[in-house]
């Protein structure tokens, strides 16, 4: 009697494990699709990763040169030699300025890219919400601006300008 | 009697054993199996490479955006290239320099056309530049073969 109940154990020991077993595969399977899935195959990612970066090497160096250029426009009737920094400055306080600005713009990247450049003031991006950040111990409570692309630089003025160059294509 | 179930105690347990490292062996296989079959996937990193080797070009050539000189040697000195590998034209303005396999280039230009199995990896990349305070077009076209290394 007590040998055939020891068999009937060992059969049912033997079950479990194979149900276990298949069970742990089935797991592994399962894992390995939802990682695949959430994080993607690694040719892919890093494809997507690698034309953002191309893209920013061209905007920032593009931006940066630009804004060094040096034209010459009429202020107060005076012939003036200015570099594209400053005419964006000058262009906020003069309305008048921002028709040569433009100008400028279009020559410099219309030939190159299909673009997007944005001369603004923090307050002129869309706020989204308010995020306390702690800077040097210091907390701070600063706007969550719309992700925006493409490459910023600051240009020191009274008021506080970011311009913003994004290649949309190359032509 | 003792003695002959004890006997056949034992070899059952043995049997058990057997059918559990099995198991084990299973489970851990698995376990490998699944790790090098996502692991061992070969990347295509020549996007990455042709990104970083024209990074490194505009920066020695165009500093600051501003170009210094450009010439083949300038360009040469800038960092080693593997010509039997590579293949890059430069353009500034009207000048032009052409460095390494001119080969792949033509199958990149197949590759928008065709599908191509060993294809290079191409990478085109156009900067706003100043020269004398001349606007310039800085045109960089890179092809990278290297296909046994990353396909």
């Amino acid at each position: 009697m007590i040998k055939r109940q020891n068999k009937k154990g060992q059969a049912g020991d033997i079950i479990q494990d194979t149900v276990g077993l298949i069970v742990v595969a089935l797991l592994l399977i399962v894992f390995f699709i939802i990682s695949s899935a959430f994080w993607g195959f690694g040719k892919k990612e890093m494809q997507t990763i690698t034309t953002e970066n191309i893209l920013q090497n061209q905007e920032h160096l593009s931006l940066y040169s630009w804004l060094q250029k040096t034209i010459e426009i009429d202020i107060n009737g005076q012939k003036q030699e200015i570099m594209m920094a400053d005419l964006i400055r000058l262009s906020k306080i003069d309305y008048n300025y921002k028709e040569t600005l433009d100008q400028e713009i279009k020559k410099a990247y219309g030939n190159l890219y299909d673009y997007n450049v944005e001369a603004k003031n923090p307050e002129e991006f869309d706020i989204l919400s308010y995020e306390i950040i702690t800077i040097g111990g210091v907390p701070m409570i600063l706007p969550a601006v719309k992700q925006t692309t493409g490459s910023f630089f600051y240009i020191p003025s009274n008021e506080t300008i970011f311009v913003n160059l994004e290649i949309l294509n190359l032509k | 009697m003792i003695k002959r179930q004890n006997k056949k105690g034992q070899v059952g347990h043995a049997v058990t054993w057997i059918h559990k490292f099995f198991i084990l062996v299973l489970v851990i296989g698995g376990i490998v199996a699944v790790i090098l079959t996502h692991y061992s996937q070969q990347y295509d990193i020549r996007n990455y490479e042709a990104n970083t080797i024209a990074r490194k070009i505009v920066e020695c050539i165009a500093p600051e955006g501003k170009i210094e000189v450009f010439s083949e040697q300038a360009i040469r000195d800038c960092l080693p290239i593997d010509e039997k590998e590579i293949f890059l034209n430069i353009s500034l303005g009207k000048d032009n320099v052409a460095i390494g396999y001119e080969y792949l280039e033509i199958l990149c230009q197949a590759e928008k056309e065709t599908e191509v199995k060993k294809y290079p990896s191409c990478l085109e990349e156009k900067y706003y530049v100043l020269e004398d305070n001349q606007e310039k077009e800085l045109g960089i076209f890179l092809a990278i073969r290297k296909t046994e290394k990353n396909l």
